[in-house]
């Protein structure tokens, strides 16, 4: 017996993509060059490989025996990497012996004019691919038992509907960093485009999360720590203390009647106030009180007031350790502060708001019990306008380039709630374009036009000016006019844009998500994986991931849920065997991977005096491979030699390296 | 910015007066799509701009009354069958004349056949009985002078009061 490994038989299958790639590239002179690179026993083109009749090809040749590794010329693997290699797994290979070389993207869709340009490249990739199967290695995937208990980051509507969802079925735990749960809709009056009261939709739900059994709320807490093992996610949350008993506390509201301290309340954006002792708002839930350490003068006059002596001015931090198999981050969203762009006049002129105060404004349950009034004299203002895109569609810097989604639609709702309640007002939205793209909401803002008189002027507002009385001259352009006007109002909103929350990238290195360009979390694929992030096991959801509406939020939050439940299910998932390995031969024990690794999968093991990396929480990123100065690390399915095989397949890089 | 410089100033007085109407109130939720204009034949060549004139109309911009485009519509209702917002934007434009009118805004043109109306009976007159219409009428074996204000010259005296009634020597003098 020879001790020689067969040399391999490599099917190569170029995929036409309809005419994606078939209308640049010569499907019949690619399939011919193919034929004959070292290793290719065969080599066809189709139109469709991803079809069940392209599979079905590839079966056939598998099960004849004249081949055993395959290459896809094709579609990016983000796409169709899973498809092929199922084929492989179904038809008893490994499936570890396939490369998809991407002549869409890469080839073919970037040399739309230039075909024999694209015909190199696409030829380039080919070689490339059959190199690096030839080089392949089976491989295994790994399986590990997964925790049937979830995490849930965050409990604004994202956060709750996707807690609901699971407690079905799971043991959750919701990790709230303020006093109450309900996050930016709890603060909302009425929401578009149904009107119908924000707390009366919110709050049963709220009550809902507080009494269900199987979740652990925690509000008030902070992740502190979490080790990200795939399914056995080990978190440590810090409970916060509120050196109130929450077990004893009857939510009486004595201690805050007596608290001498008043300062401005968050929850109404600091138009209304509160004590140090205090719940948020009256719906809260929990509905217990909170001592707020920062503002207690500790004069105690509460912890004689509390008739069940629930105060305790000794109660620490609580550190509470979980393990739960997936994780849900809805961390919302934070809102744009529009002080920077000193020409609109935020927190210069008294009389110019942004968005989430007015919302304050109009709810009953507000610091003015739902009056509109103007800052500069409390009088109820007679015309007010709406300044779209504020902070959005903006290139400068501080500002944000994307749509925010839902400032049309709010500034809308505001102005139809405030005509309701003053019918002679004017109002006046300035926008770019409305973009009302929902269901319900082109039929929202046809009726405000229509029945509500509200006056649309498309056109950025240029500058603002106060009158000695406070109020405001607009100076703008109608630019279906192309006129230019001055109008005066009493009063301004500034429709800020969403944006990502200032502690993102600390919560992103606490569960290892990744920054889009706009600062949001990133999901996995834009369209097939929407709630996913590239962990395993860690899902998105919310405004955390871009702006959006309600509607929007929930619709994640149920997706995330029942991702996150498809994850758990099984009690066991397999692990993606690209895992790097430390030869412990090599290793020279320098430790400079350790702190490279951006999910903490390495350890030093002190007894061999070499670095050790965790298979389960390694993602296979490559950093300490490439980093390592003795060359000791190796990665599975890109192996230095794999690696090399695929660059000396191309020959005018070999040139390259001799002539330099 | 100089005090002279022209700067529009909304006023919603058209868009409210408008309003009083139920359909003719749909103006206000005219989108500015600009199919009206699109499909205007009198657009094609004259000043007329639909779409601006709902604008104009909108902003309360008084030039949208005094100006001489409304007149240019030729009423064939090509806007009225597609505004997708289902405006009735020939409608909008006749209630506009109405207000120009009644703010004393007609162009000269125009002027001259309300004269003839009200001094005549007939927005196009006869012009006497030796004129070319009257020679065509007898061609055709019609009478030579019509059995109209023409022929009943005290007919007149009741256009008078009916034109008194509604103050209209007041808007556009014809006497
Ligand atoms: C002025 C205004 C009006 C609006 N009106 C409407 C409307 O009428 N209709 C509509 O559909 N949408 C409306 N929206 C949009 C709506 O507010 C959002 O779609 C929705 O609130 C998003 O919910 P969320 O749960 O994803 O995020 P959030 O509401 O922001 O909730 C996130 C929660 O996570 C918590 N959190 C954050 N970071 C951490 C952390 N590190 N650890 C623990 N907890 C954390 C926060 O405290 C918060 O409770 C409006 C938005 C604004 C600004
Ligand atoms: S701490 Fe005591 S006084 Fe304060 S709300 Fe709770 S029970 Fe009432
Ligand atoms: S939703 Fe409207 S106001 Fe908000 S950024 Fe987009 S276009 Fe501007
Ligand atoms: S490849 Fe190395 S650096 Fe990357 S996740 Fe794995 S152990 Fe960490
Ligand atoms: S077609 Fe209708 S909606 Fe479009 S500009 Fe004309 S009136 Fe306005």
């Amino acid at each position: 017996m020879s001790l020689e490994r067969p040399k391999p038989r490599v099917a190569v299958y170029i995929c036409h993509c309809g005419k994606n790639i078939a209308d640049v590239i010569d499907m019949d002179e690619i399939t011919e060059y193919a034929k004959h690179i070292p290793n290719v026993a065969l080599a066809k083109n189709y139109k469709f490989m991803c079809s069940n009749a392209g599979q079905d090809l590839i079966a056939e040749d598998l099960k004849s025996g004249k081949v055993d590794r395959v290459v896809v010329a094709a579609c990016s693997p983000l796409m169709h990497e899973e498809t092929y290699r199922r084929v492989l797994r179904e038809n008893n290979f490994n499936e570890f012996f396939f490369e998809q070389a991407n002549i869409r993207e890469h080839a073919s869709w970037v040399n739309l004019r230039d075909h024999k340009g694209a015909m190199e490249i696409a030829k380039d990739h080919v070689k490339m691919a059959v190199a690096k199967v030839s080089n392949d290695r089976p491989l295994i995937r790994q399986k590990v038992e997964v925790t049937q208990e979830a995490l849930i980051v965050g409990a604004g509507i994202t956060g709750m509907f996707a807690t609901l969802d699971l407690a079905n079925k799971y043991k959750v735990h919701l990790v709230e960093r303020t006093p109450t749960i309900g996050g930016h809709m709890a603060q909302l009056d009425k929401t578009f485009p149904t009107m119908d009261c924000s707390a009366c939709i919110t709050t049963p739900k709220m009550v809902e999360v507080g009494r269900h059994p199987n979740i652990n709320l925690l509000t008030y807490s902070e992740i502190e720590n979490v080790d990200l093992n795939v399914g056995n996610f080990e978190v440590q949350v810090r409970k916060k203390s509120r050196r109130i008993n929450h077990l004893i506390c009857t939510g009486c509201g004595a201690c805050g009647e007596v608290c001498p301290i008043t300062v401005p309340n968050e929850f109404d954006y600091n138009m209304g106030y509160r004590r140090a002792a205090y719940v948020p708002f009256p719906q809260a839930i929990p509905a217990q009180y909170t001592i707020d350490i920062k503002n207690c003068i500790e004069c105690k006059l509460c912890v004689d007031a509390c008739e069940v002596n629930a105060i305790d001015f000794n109660q620490e931090d609580e550190i509470i350790d979980l393990k739960v198999g997936s994780i849900i981050i809805a961390t919302g969203n934070d809102i744009f502060d529009p002080s920077k762009l000193y020409r609109y006049g935020y927190q210069k002129y008294k009389n110019v708001l942004i968005a989430i105060e007015m919302e304050r404004l109009l709810s009953s349950t507000g610091p003015t019990l739902g009056k509109v009034i103007k800052p500069s004299d409390h009088k109820t203002p007679k015309r007010i306008g709406f300044l779209q895109c504020v902070g959005s569609r903006d290139f400068h810097e501080g500002t944000h380039k994307y749509c925010s989604r839902v400032c049309c639609m709010y500034a809308i709702k505001q102005a139809r709630q405030f005509k309701e309640k003053y019918p002679d007002s004017e109002v006046f939205i300035f926008y770019i374009d409305m973009r009302t793209f929902g269901k319900g909401y082109e039929e929202f803002y046809e009726i405000a036009a229509r029945e509500y008189g509200i006056n649309f002027i498309r056109g950025r507002i240029g500058e603002v000016f106060e009158n000695n009385d406070g109020s405001l001259i607009i100076r703008g352009s109608d630019t279906l006019l192309a006129e230019k006007y001055e109008i005066e109002v009493d009063m301004l909103i500034l429709s800020t844009a969403i944006e990502a929350r200032k502690d993102a990238d600390e919560v992103s290195r606490f569960f290892g998500v990744q920054f889009s360009e706009d600062g949001f979390f990133m999901e996995a694929h834009p369209k097939l994986k929407p709630v996913d992030s590239l962990s395993p096991g860690i899902f998105i959801a919310g405004t955390c991931q871009a702006p959006r509406d309600i509607p929007d939020a929930v619709a994640q939050a149920k997706a995330a849920a029942s991702s996150a439940d498809n994850f758990m299910f099984s009690g066991e998932v397999e692990i993606e065997p690209y895992y790097s390995m430390v030869q412990p031969e090599i290793c020279s024990g320098c430790r400079s991977c350790i702190p490279l690794c951006p999910y903490d999968a390495i350890s030093f093991d002190e007894t061999t005096n070499t670095a050790d990396i965790n298979a389960i929480k390694c993602k296979g990123c490559g950093v300490c491979v490439a980093s390592c100065p003795s060359n000791a690390i190796i990665q599975n399915h890109f192996t230095r030699n794999q690696i090399l095989s695929e660059v000396r397949a191309l020959k005018p890089w070999e040139n390259y390296i001799k002539e330099n | 910015m100089p005090q002279d410089q022209k700067l529009l100033k909304y006023s919603s007085e058209y868009s409210d007066e408008l309003s009083l109407d139920d359909e003719l109130k749909k103006i206000r939720s005219c989108i500015q799509c600009g199919m009206c204009s699109a499909v205007c034949p009198s657009g094609s060549f004259t000043a007329l701009v639909t779409r601006k004139i709902m604008r104009k109309a909108l902003a309360g911009d008084h030039s949208v009354l005094s100006g001489p485009e409304i007149w240019y519509c030729s009423t064939c209702f090509n806007c009225y069958e597609r505004c997708p917002r289902t405006i009735p934007v020939t409608n909008v434009i006749l209630r506009l004349r109405n207000m120009a009118v009644r703010e004393g805004y007609l162009p000269d043109n125009l002027k001259s056949v309300i004269k003839n109306l009200a001094n005549t009976g007939h927005a196009v007159p006869l012009g006497g009985p030796d004129s070319k219409w009257a020679k065509l009428r007898e061609l055709h074996k019609l009478k030579k002078v019509p059995p109209t204000v023409h022929s009943f010259p005290e007919a007149l005296d009741e256009l008078f009061t009916l034109l008194d009634k509604i103050k209209f020597n007041a808007r556009i003098p014809y006497r």
